[in-house]
């Protein structure tokens, strides 16, 4: 007792009527849920070799945006190889991609810090073995930037990670940019 | 066509006689002077109040906020010591003394950088010896205020400028930029 989807009138009107429905909602779904997983900042990190006579750097690596959660991010950091006592510089530039208005009281913090082996997952504790470290705190405004470029040498071989990583955006995931480096 | 009137020159100018002019009354004077005065700080009266600290092992000191003034000499920048290698912390607050109006798309600049001599008039070049330099953007609305806390370290000896001042703050209703300057000596 099947009905004739080519001949039943009503129920060809039904379905349309459902299938337009279903695609608002996913419509909705997905416009509502972008904000949610879209990125919301763009981070350009690098550090750099300093000339000890002219002070002219050098691009020594470079690291783009990722996530937490997961501790750690998404993709593993790049390890780069620097000398210890050598004249070194950290840069970054941060660019706020949140379209959405602005957000209060964001914090931006970078460090440079000693750590015990490459690519660990948990942040060193930002005690004694700090090498460098700032932390900036503003209202984010779409497209709004926060820059740094900071002089440091290491002093003793060992790993060290290079971070920069945002704080308090009322956001359930926040954006960092890091490098390990292998000070020899 | 019209005859112009031809007037007196003391009509022309307009002004009392001399004797009424020498003899105004002191008090009219004083309000003179003062209103003149009033007037002048008001409108050098900076858009942003900045507290500029900076802190080495044994010493630390604050700077506040002064407006960039054209032709003007930068006033007397206060000097503190410090030793090669030794943690230097900087904290600054700048926060916008607006009441009503928004002023948009400031940048916030920092830098620690080597100068000839403390006190030196001329902001050196940000093109060499620079050891730390940060900026950031923001949309100050009234009492809108941006930190920053940096801890870094001086390797080589001399006499450094550190500063804090807004770049286009002027482009907006503020009309001026403001800023905050110390030199550290590093031994």
């Amino acid at each position: 007792m099947g009905r004739d989807w080519q001949t039943d009138g009503p129920l060809e009107e039904e379905a349309y009527l459902m299938a337009v429905r279903w695609t608002l909602v996913l419509l909705a779904w997905s416009y509502l849920a972008i904000p949610i997983q879209a990125e919301h900042a763009d981070i350009d990190l690098l550090i750099l070799h300093l000339d000890s006579v002219t002070g002219v750097p050098t691009e020594e690596g470079r690291s783009s945006v990722d996530r937490e959660p997961p501790a750690g991010g998404l993709r593993p950091r790049p390890v780069i190889p620097v000398k210890a006592n050598d004249p070194l510089a950290l840069q970054f530039v941060l660019i706020n991609t949140y379209p959405h208005g602005e957000k209060k009281d964001v914090t931006v913090r970078y460090f440079v810090v000693r750590e015990e082996k490459t690519g660990q997952k948990t942040l060193p504790g930002l005690g004694k073995d700090v090498v460098t470290q700032g932390r900036f705190t503003l209202n984010f405004k779409p497209k709004c930037r926060v820059g740094a470029r900071v002089c440091f040498t290491l002093k003793e071989r060992g790993v060290y990670l290079l971070r920069v990583e945002t704080l308090n955006t009322d956001s359930d995931h926040e954006h960092f940019s890091a490098i390990d480096l292998r000070a020899e | 066509m019209m005859k112009q009137e031809v007037r007196p020159l003391p009509a022309l100018f307009d002004h009392p006689p001399l004797e009424k002019v020498v003899l105004m009354p002191c008090w009219c004077i004083v309000s003179l002077v003062m209103g003149w005065v009033l007037a002048s700080s008001r409108m050098a009266a900076p858009p942003f109040a900045i507290d500029l600290e900076v802190q080495s092992a044994k010493v630390h000191n604050t700077a506040h906020a002064e407006v960039v003034a054209s032709g003007a000499r930068a006033s007397h920048r206060d000097v503190l010591d410090a030793t090669a290698r030794e943690p230097i912390t900087v904290r600054w607050t700048l926060r916008s003394m607006a009441h009503k109006e928004t002023i948009p798309d400031v940048v916030v600049h920092f830098f620690v950088v080597q100068e000839d001599k403390p006190g030196q008039q001329t902001v050196p070049k940000l093109d060499n010896g620079v050891a730390v330099e940060t900026a950031l953007t923001m949309d100050f609305k009234p009492t809108d205020k941006t930190q920053g806390e940096l801890t870094f370290t001086l390797d080589r000896p001399g006499s450094y400028l550190i500063r804090l001042e807004t770049i286009g703050a002027m482009a907006g209703s503020a009309g001026h930029e403001s800023y905050a300057a110390m030199d550290l000596v590093v031994h």
